[in-house]
C-alpha cells in the first residue's frame, strides 16, 4: 500500500475550509464540502473522505473532551477542572460530562489521546498491579 | 498475617495521589502479532505500550495518524477496538548474576521451571553503545579451546567475531565449544584462588531455532557442567517474530551488565540470519517499504547497533568487556548475500566454515583462506604466538601446493617437506565436538609439530598420536603445562623442559 500523500494534502485543505475563526469545526461548512464532493465524485473521493474524517476528529479533539464522574450532577468541581485544563492548554476546552459508576469516586477526563485520571477505580487497579 | 496487611498498607502509602496522565489509542487492525493503533499521539519510538489482559507491545512505527506496535505475549486475547496506553517506559529485562544457569524468554521471563529469577536490577533492551572514549583496544585473549581457531584466528575479549557458513557445518558447535571452554577455565581459575583471575560469563541467544535444538544445547551445557556460567535466551521458531526480533537485544543487555560492572562476558547470537528474517516479517506487516531481498532499509542498523554494544572498556570505566560471536547461515557458501555482507562489515573478522571440508571429515571445517581475526592477535598469549605465528601461512601454502602437486610426480625436497608438514597440521586441527583443549596443551602440541616430533608418524596416525600426546601432557606433563599457563610465555628453560617431556612421550610411542 503506497502512502496516498495527495489525498492527504487535499483532505488537509478541506479541513482548513471547514474551520471558523476560532479554529472550531463549522457543521455548515462541512455540509457544503460534502455536497461538493458528492456532485463531483472522483477516483480519490473515498480516501479523501477517510482522511478528512480522521483529521476532523483530531481537530475536534483539540477543544472538546469528556469528563467522566461517578455522579454527573455534582457540578462545582467540573467547572474547576474545565477551567484548569483550558488554562493549561491555552484555549477554551469544552468538556462533555458523563456518568460512570465504575469509577467509585474521582474523575476521568479524556481530551484527544490524553487521559487524566484520578479515581478510586484506577488506584485499586494500580494497587492490584503492584501486588502481583 | 500482619506482614501482609503491612505490605498492602505500604503499597497504599506509596501510591501517588496525583492524577495520572496517560496517552491512549484504540486498536484499528490486528494481524500477525502486529497491532495498528489509532491515537497514541505522544508515544515514543520503542516505548512499551500496554494492552488489556496484560499484553505488552512495542511502538515501532510512528506514523501521522497511527502507530504500529509489535505484540509480545498472547495476541489472541486482544481484539480490534481495545484500548492501548503508553507506559512511559522502554522495554527492560532483568540482569545480574541471578540469571546464570537459567533459561529465559525474549523479555527475561524464566521458562525453565526453576522458579522466579533472582534479580532486582533491570536494563533497557535498547541502549546506546559505548562511544570511543571509554573503549580500549583488545588485549586479553578469549580462548575458544578449538585449536584451529586459537592458533590461526585468535579472539580477544571485547572482539566481535562472526561465525559464518552453510547449514550444518558446525557453526553452533564452535560457539558451544567456546562456552564450554570458558566454564572449564572459570572453574580452574576460581579454584586456583588467583585474585586477578577474570572469569568469562556466557549468554547464548537462540533465535528462530527448533525447540529440540535448543533443548539439545541446554543438555550439552548441563552435561559438561557449563550451565552454572551460562544464561540462555530463547526465542524459538514457533515464537512470534516480535520475540525473535527482541531476543538478541535482551541478551545483549544481560551481557552489558557484566561489562559495566567490570566483568567479562561472552555472548553468542545463534543466528542473526533468522533474526533478520523475523525483522523482515515484522517490517512487511508494518508495511514499511522494502529493498534488497525484501529487507527494510534499516536492516544494517538492526545489526550494527546490536554488535556495537560489544566492547572492551578501559580501566577508568571498570575494565569490563563483552565479546560477541554472532552466527550467520549462508546459502550454498554465498557470502555476498545482503545480510552476510552487512555483518561481515560490522564485525572484527570471521570464522568461515566450508561444507566441502566438513564432508571430507576436516572438522571443525574452518577455511584457512577466508577466515580472519582483525584484532585478536594482539591478545594471543606470547607462548602460543611464538609457535603458531606461521601456521596460517604454512597451511595456506599447503592448500595451494597440494592442488598443484596432484599433477606432479617428482617434487623437490623443500616442497615435499612443506606438503608433509601441512598434511600433519590439517590432521592436528581435527577436533571432536564438545571437546575444547586448554591453551597450554594446544601450545605444547603445536610446539611438538613445529619441532619435528610428528615427522616420523604416518599422516593417518596423526590424530591418534595427538590424542595420546594430549593425554600424556594432562597426566605426566602437567608441570611444564602449568608453567606455560601461569606465565603465558615460552622461555628457553620452559622449552627445554617441554622437549624432554616430549621425548619421554615419544619413547612410549614405539
Ligand atoms: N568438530 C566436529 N566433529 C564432529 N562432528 C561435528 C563437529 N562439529 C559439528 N559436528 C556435527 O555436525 C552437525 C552439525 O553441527 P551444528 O553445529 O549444529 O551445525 P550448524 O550450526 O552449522 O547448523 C552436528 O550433528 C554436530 O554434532
Ligand atoms: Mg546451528
Amino acid at each position: 500500500m503506497l502512502k496516498d500523500s495527495k489525498s492527504l494534502k487535499i483532505a488537509k485543505g478541506l479541513v482548513e475550509l471547514s474551520l471558523n475563526e476560532e479554529g472550531r469545526v463549522e457543521p455548515e461548512k462541512i455540509n457544503q464540502i460534502l455536497t461538493e464532493l458528492k456532485n463531483e465524485p472522483t477516483r480519490r473521493s473515498l480516501p479523501i473522505l477517510r482522511k478528512f474524517l480522521t483529521l476532523i476528529k483530531q481537530q475536534i479533539n483539540t477543544y472538546e473532551g469528556s469528563l467522566e464522574k461517578f455522579d454527573s450532577n455534582a457540578d462545582s468541581s467540573s467547572n474547576l477542572i474545565s477551567d484548569n485544563i483550558s488554562q493549561a492548554r491555552g484555549k477554551k476546552i469544552n468538556l462533555v460530562i458523563k456518568e460512570n459508576k465504575s469509577l467509585i469516586a474521582g474523575f476521568r477526563m479524556r481530551i484527544g489521546d490524553d487521559v487524566y485520571e484520578d479515581s478510586i477505580a484506577s488506584r485499586i487497579a494500580r494497587l492490584k498491579k503492584s501486588l502481583t | 498475617m500482619s506482614s501482609i496487611t503491612d505490605l498492602i498498607r505500604k503499597e497504599i502509602e506509596n501510591l501517588s495521589t496525583d492524577a495520572t496522565r496517560t496517552n491512549v489509542g484504540t486498536i484499528a487492525t490486528l494481524a500477525d502479532g502486529v497491532a495498528r493503533v489509532e491515537g497514541l499521539s505522544k508515544v515514543m519510538y520503542n516505548e512499551m505500550v500496554e494492552f488489556p489482559n496484560n499484553v505488552l507491545g512495542i511502538a515501532l512505527n510512528l506514523e501521522e495518524d497511527s502507530v504500529g506496535c509489535v505484540l509480545l505475549g498472547e495476541t489472541s486475547l486482544l481484539k480490534e477496538g481495545d484500548e492501548a496506553r503508553t507506559t512511559g517506559k522502554l522495554l527492560s529485562v532483568p540482569v545480574g548474576k541471578g540469571l546464570l544457569g537459567r533459561v529465559v524468554d525474549a523479555v527475561g521471563r524464566p521458562i525453565d521451571e526453576k522458579g522466579p529469577i533472582d534479580s532486582d536490577i533491570t536494563y533497557p533492551v535498547e541502549r546506546i553503545a559505548p562511544g570511543i572514549i571509554p573503549r580500549k583496544s583488545v588485549t586479553q585473549p578469549l580462548q575458544t579451546g578449538i585449536m584451529a581457531v586459537d592458533s590461526m584466528i585468535p579472539i580477544g575479549r571485547g572482539q566481535r567475531e562472526l561465525i559464518i557458513g552453510d547449514r550444518s557445518t558446525g557453526k553452533t558447535t564452535i560457539a558451544i565449544d567456546t562456552i564450554i571452554n570458558q566454564a572449564k577455565i572459570n572453574k580452574k581459575g576460581i579454584e586456583s584462588g588467583d585474585a586477578d583471575f577474570r572469569p568469562v560469563y556466557c549468554i547464548y541467544v537462540a533465535v528462530g531455532q527448533k525447540n529440540s535444538n535448543v533443548a539439545r544445547t541446554i543438555k550439552v551445557f548441563e552435561e559438561t557442567g557449563a550451565m552454572e556460567y551460562v544464561t540462555i535466551v530463547s526465542a524459538p521458531a514457533a515464537d512470534n517474530p516480535a520475540n525473535q526480533y527482541l531476543a538478541p537485544y535482551a541478551g545483549c543487555a544481560m551481557g552489558e551488565w557484566f561489562m559495566e560492572n567490570g566483568m567479562d562476558a561472552l555472548i553468542v547470537y545463534d543466528d542473526l540470519s533468522k533474526h533478520a528474517v523475523a525483522y523482515r516479517q515484522i517490517s512487511l506487516i508494518l508495511k514499511r517499504p522494502s529493498g534488497r531481498e525484501a529487507y527494510p532499509g534499516d536492516v544494517f542498523y538492526l545489526h550494527s547497533r546490536l554488535l556495537e554494544r560489544s566492547a572492551r572498556l578501559n580501566e577508568d570505566n571498570g575494565n569490563g568487556s563483552l565479546t560477541a560471536l554472532p552466527i550467520i547461515e549462508t546459502q550454498m557458501g554465498d557470502v555476498s548475500g545482503y545480510i552476510p555482507t552487512n555483518v561481515i562489515s560490522i564485525t572484527d573478522g570471521q570464522i568461515f566454515l566450508e561444507t566441502d571440508l566438513f564432508n571430507k571429515g576436516i572438522r571443525p571445517a574452518v577455511s584457512v583462506g577466508l577466515s580472519v581475526s582483525r584484532v585478536g592477535s594482539a591478545a594471543q598469549i606470547k607462548a602460543y604466538k611464538k609457535v603458531a605465528g606461521k601456521v596460517k601461512l604454512e597451511l595456506a601454502q599447503f592448500r595451494e601446493l597440494a592442488a598443484f602437486s596432484q599433477f606432479e610426480s617428482d617434487l623437490d625436497a623443500a616442497t615435499k617437506a612443506r606438503l608433509d608438514r601441512g598434511a600433519r597440521i590439517v590432521e592436528l586441527f581435527k577436533q571432536n565436538a564438545f571437546n575444547p583443549v586448554a591453551v597450554e596443551i594446544q601450545t605444547s602440541v603445536m610446539w611438538a609439530v613445529q619441532n619435528n616430533f610428528f615427522d616420523s608418524i604416518e599422516v593417518s596416525n596423526i590424530a591418534s598420536s595427538v590424542d595420546s600426546l594430549k593425554e600424556y601432557l594432562l597426566t605426566q606433563g602437567t608441570e611444564v603445562c602449568e608453567e606455560i599457563y601461569k606465565t603465558g610465555k615460552l622461555e628457553k628453560e620452559t622449552e627445554e623442559k617441554l622437549r624432554s617431556a616430549l621425548e619421554d612421550w615419544k619413547r612410549t610411542q614405539s
